[in-house]
């Protein structure tokens, strides 16, 4: 019990606050009549509001930096017969990932407004992903997070579904059947821990994990902790999406209206990362030693390919997406790298990543709300009857390539050097030799090829679309308006302080980080 | 034998919720001829207020344990069943008054075939002794034949009778024969006299041999013994290789005889299953012979489990029918309660509980749900509900829950049913490994998610100029009340699972 | 009296065979529905066999298996009521009892 901290005076229940206001906002909302859109919006935009009020103010008061362990803990008994606790805390991790979701929420809400077929049961379903994100964030309890990760699917199925593009039906099922299927190996693997060693606490699980106290069997030839990695692994994976379990994300981010696209790119990409940070790699170190290098290989085709595939797309979104499983391969290369750095930068990008591809999908929502397509070809020149909206979208394209200065430079730069710091693979006799070089060197020299394709894909994409001549059609495009600006500007701002001053969220993943680092390094 | 004073009244005190209902029913029928009515919501009154009254006693007889004249055990276990068999008739009663395409029919039959094979189920998962289960499987099975060709002038209807007699009277005849094998192995009728835990032949003073014994004489007549029995349970609880008429037969039938057979007389067949195999093999004294035995009967029931689910779930994915559907996941939904039952130890049987209380409520919904649009609509197609979703939402709203719910994804009821399976799939076996089974479960519960969704898509994701279906305030409420209950349990499960532990004094 | 109980069980599983066939190869309802007869009066024969085994060892007769071959009996009786009410039922709108006018099992149904 010792392992979530649980002094009084470090209980709270400013969690479950946080965790349950969508939850009273959706309540809310389902009360108010259908007709008076305008209400529902409101409402939903004040049940956003106050989380993200709250969420601030713990980033910057309750939350303490500098002390290890989880913070604002709350623990009772759930289901007592299966050994079930509601168990909710945050540490170094999760609380960036909390302040991100709650702004990238507010942020939806304004940038709903477009949304075609608009109606009551869209901010219904809106408030309840929220619920179900925030949730997966501050479980402590991996009966909880389980059930926290799949209150999100049933909303997300709905809001593509629902009030995506012509291919809605086919993109909603397509994520919904990947998640469900890395869902249940999650499962399986959860059931096998709790089998094993009788708890479901994250904690207690990553204590046992570090004294190798795992006992299960070995089945076909791997043990018992490679099952639960892999079985973890992939289900995380999907969620990432890491190569090769990345395919539904263009598709559902195509077909995704706006704000579903920002809430999915800007959030739930994350949630793969950070259940791999909090529920894969510290409970089964050893097997993650085993295998980090398969991890960065997986890290760098991500990165290359996705990269590679961007730059052939003639669809906006699509080439955004595709962007997001460039960037969101860093994250894997960074983590898998095992150094200090390449951990710091992963948790970082998961941040700056989740800003800046919120950014950029609202960017291409503004020219697909005026111009009713997305094809990069068929723009061009837009840079003079929308020079703001030029300007705001450079900066969020150029925060996404990684800029010096924008908030990805300072990731994916960490990450970079981590990585080439990396000793994993390294053989004794090489370094003996002084040869100071193995498959993270060569991963990190191939990971440079995609930075560079994803300079030009940008680049060439900004050019086609904001520079050349302008099209006749699209001369009197009204330029960006006060309503979105509004939703990008909080992201942009961001975009901009992170880059020069990382530290803002790096102070804040410090001391969990190097906690992470210590149970990671010392199994090996 | 019988001597007269075991005629006294207290066995016929702890047969008392039985007694109801027979009283019930035969009054049902009377009323019915002097009534003569049509439609009469008096009827079906009466035996809601039978089926209560039958509830009501079994729920104070909780933790009660006897045995009637030798031969009806009251126990946990079986009051267990008795409860859900009581709940599911009222339910299906409910939907009989509710359903639009009785108005024409004189229905006192109708109610009158539907307690009478609630009572069959009652003895049937009430006794340890074969003959009563046999005689109790009959009685639920021909009042069952009946009332699927309910509606005589329709093809259907006639059809699915027909179908449903000619693989009944199989099923029963393979049952029948095994049994008999095992009498003429064992000498006795009685299960818990095969199995050791009754030393004395209750019955007379014969010659009887535990299962053990019989085991080492004629290992080969038992086990024919065991795979034919088998599969005279799998026809009533419709699992492969005896499912293959479920899905026309429940076509076939008016939609509350559906929901009865897919509900009450499913659970009715696993009631008696578990008992058989739950005493024989899995209670802690069996001895040595018999454990060994045990592991071969769990491997088999695991590939009838694994073999069940997926072939429901595959059929499933490619009905256009609404109803046809439903029938085929109640086919995968009795692979996956079997997995329980494959896990042969206590843990498994309790999961097996749990998810057959889980399945009454998402299933229960989810056929309301069907006989609410079938009588607006007069179609069972998934075509016909296009567009109905924003139309309907107090009906459709809670069709959603069910259908994730019986997917198997929190926080719904199926979620936590589907995780003692696993549970019990995964736990501490000896010698009996079922992980594989574990994984097939969950790769199962992802294919079905594929046509449940369906449903979902065509509710909500189309759209259709179809008019706003006429409410129906009764189903909006019942769906409501178990939309909100599958939530309910799917947050709080703690009394379903103290209600299925309760039920393993079977194994003491 | 001296015909082994293991003949016994063998004549009876050659009558299970038989209405099994019968039941698998046989068209009509009426003849599928003797064929399950022969089945159930297969287990009462078993039972019978099993019952005279058992009297034997035990020196009398135990009324266990003998009174399940009356209900065996009686079930069996009211199946074939029920089921040839069935046939009847049937038979008036299709005027054939052959089961190859049932719809083929396992069919999808597109006709609603």
């Amino acid at each position: 019990m010792d392992l979530l901290n649980l002094n009084p005076e470090n209980a709270s229940t400013l969690l479950s606050w946080l965790t349950f206001l969508p939850l009273i906002g959706m309540c809310v909302v389902l009360m108010l009549p259908a007709s008076n859109l305008r209400a529902i919006k409101i409402a939903t935009g004040l049940f956003t509001f106050i989380p993200l009020v709250l969420a601030t103010q713990m980033y910057f008061g309750t939350f303490d930096k500098t002390v290890s362990g989880y913070q604002m803990v709350q623990h009772f008994e759930w289901i007592k017969v299966l050994g079930i606790n509601y168990s909710v805390g945050v540490d170094g991790l999760s609380m960036p990932l909390l302040w991100l979701t709650t702004i990238l929420f507010f942020v939806a809400v304004p940038a709903s407004e477009t949304v075609p077929r608009l109606s009551k049961s869209y901010f219904v379903l809106l408030l309840l992903l929220e619920l179900g994100v925030l949730g997966v964030f501050v479980s402590l309890d991996f009966f909880l997070f389980y059930v926290y990760w799949e209150v999100m699917l049933l909303p997300m199925y709905f809001l593509i579904g629902i009030w995506g593009g012509p291919q809605r039906e086919y993109a909603a099922i397509k994520f919904f059947l990947y998640t469900l299927a890395g869902s249940v190996l999650m499962l399986i693997a959860v059931i096998a821990l709790r089998l094993d060693t009788g708890t479901f606490s994250i904690p207690e699980l990553v204590a046992i994990g570090k004294a190798g106290g795992f006992t299960g069997p070995a089945l076909l030839g791997m043990s018992f902790t490679t099952w639960v990695f892999w079985f973890l692994f992939i289900a995380f994976a999907i969620k990432i999406p890491a190569f090769p379990f990345h395919t539904w994300l263009p598709d559902a981010h195509v077909q995704a209206p706006t704000p579903i696209s920002v809430i999915l790119a800007g959030i739930l990409l994350k949630l793969g990362g950070y259940g791999l940070l909090r529920g894969c790699f510290p409970i089964v170190p050893d097997a993650f030693h085993h295998f980090a290098y398969v991890l960065g290989v997986l890290g760098v085709i991500a990165i290359v390919y996705g990269a590679y595939v961007a730059l052939g797309q003639t669809d906006f979104k699509k080439m955004v997406a595709y962007s997001s499983v460039s960037h969101m391969g860093f994250v894997l290369l960074g983590m898998a790298a095992l150094t200090e750095w390449g951990m710091n930068g992963a948790a970082l990008q998961m941040f700056t990543h989740g800003i800046s591809s919120a950014a950029c999908f609202l960017v291409v929502g503004v020219v697909y709300d005026r111009a009713h397509h997305r094809d990069l070809n068929a723009f061009g020149g837009l840079a003079q009857p929308m020079p703001r909206y030029w300007a705001l979208a450079t900066i969020a394209f150029f925060a996404s390539l990684g800029l010096p200065g924008m908030a990805g430079f300072v990731s994916e730069a960490l990450t970079m050097v981590g990585a080439f710091q990396s000793q994993v693979g390294w053989t004794d006799e090489a370094i003996a030799s002084g040869w100071m070089w193995g498959p993270f060197q060569w991963l990190t020299l191939i990971a440079t090829i995609g930075i560079v394709m994803t300079a030009a894909y940008i680049l060439w994409a900004l050019q086609r679309v904001f520079l050349g001549t302008l099209n006749e059609k699209y001369q009197d495009f009204k330029d960006i308006s006060a309503r979105e600006v509004f939703s990008l500007a909080p992201l942009l701002i961001l975009c901009i302080v992170l880059g020069i001053f990382p530290w803002f969220v790096l102070d804040w993943m410090e001391v969990s980080v190097a906690d992470l680092m210590q149970i990671l390094t010392f199994a090996g | 034998m019988f001597a007269l004073q075991d005629l006294h009244l207290q066995g016929l005190s702890l047969l008392s919720p039985e007694l109801t209902l027979v009283t019930t029913a035969l009054v049902v029928l009377m009323m019915d001829l002097i009534w003569k009515e049509r439609d009469s919501w008096r009827l079906g009154a009466i035996g809601l207020v039978g089926l209560g009254a039958a509830a009501l006693q079994l729920v104070s007889a909780h933790g009660t344990q006897g045995t009637a004249f030798g031969l009806v055990s009251i126990d946990n276990f079986g009051g267990f069943f008795k409860l859900f068999t009581s709940a599911a008739t009222g339910v299906c009663i409910v939907f009989v008054m509710l359903d639009r395409r009785e108005r024409r029919h004189r229905i006192g039959e109708y109610y009158f075939l539907l307690l009478s094979a609630a009572i069959g189920i009652f003895f049937m998962v009430g006794t340890y002794n074969l003959l009563l289960l046999v005689l109790g499987l009959e009685l639920a099975s021909l009042a069952s034949y009946s009332l699927a060709g309910f509606h005589k002038g329709e093809k259907r209807s006639a059809e699915a009778a027909m179908k449903y007699v000619v693989f009944g009277g199989l099923s029963a005849g393979v049952m029948v024969f095994g049994i008999s094998l095992l009498y003429a192995v064992t000498g006795t009728l009685d299960m818990r006299v095969m199995s050791g835990a009754l030393a004395i032949d209750p019955v007379g003073e014969g010659v009887a041999r535990s299962l053990a014994v019989a085991l080492e004489q004629s290992p080969g007549m038992v086990a024919l013994a065991m795979i034919l029995i088998l599969g005279g349970f799998s026809f009533k609880i419709s699992s492969a290789p005896f499912h293959f008429w479920a899905p026309d037969v429940y076509e076939g039938s008016p939609t509350p005889v559906t929901t009865f057979l897919a509900v009450a007389s499913k659970a009715g067949g696993f009631g008696a299953l578990m008992r058989f195999f739950g005493v024989l093999f899995v209670a802690p004294d069996v001895g040595e012979m018999v454990a060994a035995y045990r592991n071969e009967i769990g491997m088999v029931l695991a590939l009838v489990a694994a073999a069940t689910m997926t072939l429901g779930n595959l059929a499933a994915l490619r009905q256009t029918s609404l109803k046809r559907m439903l029938a085929y996941s109640s086919v995968a939904h009795a692979g996956y309660v079997l997995v329980g039952v494959a896990a042969m130890n206590q843990a498994g049987m309790e999961a097996s509980l749990f998810y057959l209380a889980a399945y009454y409520f998402m299933n229960l919904g989810a056929f309301g749900f069907l006989l609410y649009f079938s009588g607006v609509t007069g179609r069972e197609t998934l075509e016909s509900l296009r567009g109905m979703g924003p139309k309907a939402p107090m009906i459709t709203v809670p069709m959603v829950i069910f259908l994730v719910s019986l997917t198997g994804i929190p926080p719904m009821v199926g979620f936590t049913g589907k995780l003692q399976l696993l549970y019990a799939a995964m736990g501490p076996a000896e010698g009996l490994q079922l992980g594989w089974l574990a994984v097939c479960l969950g790769l199962n519960s992802v294919i079905s998610l594929y046509y449940y969704m369906r449903v979902v898509r065509v509710l909500f994701l189309e759209d259709s100029d179809e008019p706003r279906p006429e409410p129906q305030v009764p189903m909006a409420v019942f769906l409501c009340l178990m939309a909100f209950l599958t939530v309910w349990f799917g947050l709080f499960f703690t009394p379903l699972l103290d209600l299925a532990r309760s039920g393993m004094d079977l194994l003491t | 009296m001296n015909v082994p109980t293991e003949h016994l069980l063998i004549l009876s599983a050659i009558l299970f065979a038989i209405g099994m066939g019968g039941f698998l190869l046989r068209r009509n309802m009426i003849v599928v529905l003797m064929s399950i007869e022969l089945m159930l009066n297969a287990a009462n024969l078993a039972f019978l066999a099993g019952a005279r085994q058992h009297a034997a060892l035990a020196g009398h007769w135990v009324a266990e298996g003998p009174v399940m071959v009356t209900f065996v009996i009686a079930v069996a009786a009211v199946e074939a009521a029920v089921g040839l009410a069935l046939v009847i039922a049937f038979y008036r709108r299709k005027q054939t009892v052959s089961l190859d006018r049932l719809s083929p099992t396992g069919a999808a149904s597109k006709a609603n």
